[in-house]
Parts: C-alpha cells; sequence; structure tokens
C-alpha cells in the first residue's frame, strides 16, 4: 500500500451521496485512514459495506494506487534511469572538478567596508595635505635642471637645439 | 552543504549519488520523456553547485532539488501544450525482467502506464507527485503553484480517469461512468 500523507478536509454533509463518497474516493484515495474527517470515513466504510457500486469504485482505486506504486518501483530500478544518472554524474563532476566552485569574490558587506576605508583614507590624507607642510607645498621652488630641463629658455630657441 | 559551498567536489558527488536517480524519476513522471528529464535533472544539479556560496538553509538540499526539478518540469509540459501526447513515457515501458513474472499484474501495470501516459500533463504531474513522490496535498499544490483546492480537484480528475478506464478495461466493465469529465 502507498504511504501518503492526509490529504486537506472535504468533507461532505450527513446526506452524502454516492458521488459525493466517489468524489472523496478520488480526492483523498483509496486508504481510508488517510481520509482527514472521520464522519465521512464512517460514511465510507458503511457505504463500502452495503453499496455495491461504491465497493466496486473503492476497489478500482485500490488497485489503482497499488499499480502506480508498481510503475513507481520499476521506475527506481530501471535500467536506463540508472545509465542516465551515471552520464549525468560523470558531466557534472567534470564540470566541478574543471571549474572549482564558484565563488562571490567580495560579498557586498566587504564591498562597502572597503569603500569605507578607501574614503576615510581619502579623507585623512586631504587633512594632513591641507594643515602640515611638506617639502612639496613649501616655499623652495624645485628646480632640477636635468629632470625639468632649462626652465627660462624660450620655447621658440627649443626648436633650435 | 557546508562542504560543497567550501568547494568540496566530493560532497557534490555524494549529493550526486543520492539525488540523480530521483531528481530523473521525477522530471520523467512528470514530463513522460527520458531526455527532458535528463536535462532538467542536469540543470538543476549544476544550479545548486552554482548556488552553493549563497546557500541558505531554508530547506534540505533534497526538498530544493525536488521544488526545482518540478517546477522545471512543469515549465516543460505548459511550454509544448500544442505537441501531442502520445510522445510520453516512451522508451521505459520494457523494464528487463522476467516477463513470465506475475505476468497478470505486469500487464495491468504496463495497461495503466499506458494510461497514465495519455492522461493530460498536469493530470498525469499531480498523480506522479502523489503517488510517486508521496507530497501532500499542500507540498503538491505549491510545487505545481495551484492553490490546494485546485490541486485537489485536479488530482480527483485524474485518478477519476485512470479508474475508469481501468474499470472498463476489467471482464465486465461497462463504463456506466463515462459522462463524468475527465479533461
Amino acid at each position: 500500500m502507498i504511504k501518503m500523507t492526509k490529504s486537506p478536509d472535504r468533507s461532505v454533509s450527513e446526506n452524502a451521496t454516492p458521488a459525493d463518497l466517489e468524489e472523496l474516493l478520488d480526492t483523498h484515495g483509496p486508504d481510508l485512514t488517510l481520509w482527514p474527517d472521520a464522519s465521512d470515513v464512517d460514511r465510507a466504510r458503511k457505504a463500502a459495506l452495503n453499496d455495491r457500486q461504491f465497493r466496486s469504485k473503492l476497489d478500482a482505486a485500490t488497485k489503482l494506487a497499488q499499480h502506480l506504486t508498481v510503475i513507481s518501483e520499476e521506475l527506481d530500478d530501471h535500467p536506463m534511469l540508472d545509465a542516465a544518472a551515471g552520464k549525468i554524474e560523470l558531466t557534472l563532476m567534470a564540470h566541478a572538478e574543471r571549474r572549482g566552485p564558484v565563488r562571490q569574490v567580495f560579498s557586498s558587506t566587504t564591498l562597502v567596508r572597503l569603500a569605507a576605508t578607501i574614503l576615510i583614507a581619502c579623507a585623512v590624507g586631504a587633512g594632513v595635505g591641507h594643515y602640515a607642510e611638506g617639502p612639496l607645498t613649501g616655499g623652495t621652488e624645485m628646480s632640477d635642471d636635468v629632470l625639468y630641463g632649462l626652465m627660462d629658455v624660450p620655447f621658440e630657441s627649443l626648436a633650435a637645439i | 552543504m557546508r562542504r560543497i559551498k567550501n568547494g568540496e567536489t566530493e560532497a557534490f558527488r555524494q549529493v550526486l549519488a543520492e539525488q540523480t536517480k530521483p531528481l530523473i524519476k521525477l522530471a520523467y513522471g512528470v514530463t513522460g520523456q527520458l531526455e527532458e528529464a535528463e536535462d532538467i535533472a542536469q540543470e538543476s544539479l549544476l544550479t545548486l553547485w552554482r548556488i552553493a556560496p549563497k546557500w541558505e538553509a531554508r530547506a534540505t538540499i533534497s526538498t530544493y532539488l525536488r521544488t526545482v526539478v518540478t517546477r522545471k518540469a512543469i515549465d516543460v509540459i505548459r511550454r509544448r501544450k500544442a505537441q501531442a501526447d502520445d510522445q510520453t513515457w516512451e522508451g521505459l515501458s520494457d523494464t528487463g525482467q522476467n516477463p513470465e513474472e506475475e505476468l497478470e499484474s505486469r500487464q495491468t501495470s504496463a495497461m495503466v502506464r499506458t494510461y497514465l501516459a495519455e492522461l493530460p500533463d498536469r493530470q498525469r504531474a499531480a498523480i506522479v507527485l502523489t503517488h510517486f513522490e508521496n507530497k501532500s496535498h499542500q507540498d503538491a499544490a505549491n510545487a505545481m503553484e495551484l492553490s490546494v483546492d485546485a490541486f485537489s480537484s485536479l488530482l480527483a480528475r485524474a485518478r477519476r480517469a485512470l479508474r475508469h478506464k481501468i474499470e472498463q478495461s476489467q471482464p465486465g466493465g461497462d463504463g456506466n461512468d463515462q459522462d463524468d469529465e475527465i479533461a
């Protein structure tokens, strides 16, 4: 017998007709212990004893459930599914070993922290540059004829060199 | 999953060994085509590998994969509405077992398999989720993106259609209930 969980309650009234019970049979399946409403179960049991038509429907539903279980088990053991699974496993393992894990290089948190660090560093740098007088910002003019050339040579005369 | 997250391919291999075949079976049950089922299972497992670094344990791996496969399979059958149903459930009719074993039962199972193949796709999906996957109506409804009532009605129609076909095929089956809507 198949193992299934209880389905939602769709119980019928006290005056359940055979059609109502058949509807419940198709909704909840032939295992009456899984029907959600106890009064429906009672009615179905009574109908199974007294109503040949309902009994035959219940038997047919039970057979159907059994055959579906058989089909499911046949699929579990089917060699073509084994072959297909083997093929997929090989393909995916090759992919995983070739590519390695797909990692996020930086998480969004890391990126925010990095941006904040850069901003703070810039602010500190600007502050230091503003207040501290360094060798490049001092009054001494840097002049290196070797590095910068002769600054007082007129531009036109360079063409003649 | 933590091990897969850390890039341990051996952990991924273990997941593949446990999950691949049941996923193909589920996808095949819903779509009825082995090739499509293979594609769906492979894509779903690859998705798991890709999302591993961002994995948040809201569900087990098995539940996650089954949900992904079910949704992909339902998408496939939605897209192929125009195609004929006679393409479904091909290729797996012969299980390779001894044909003399339980001949009558096997014949009936083969017959039910044929009836299952003839069902509208969504009805077959409802049967597969309920009878192969043992899903509750609630879980199956979620997987098919239906309300629970809509799923229950779909399942009831599918069961009734199959039951009527079985009743009619039995000796003395008179098909009294043919007037019921089965679509």
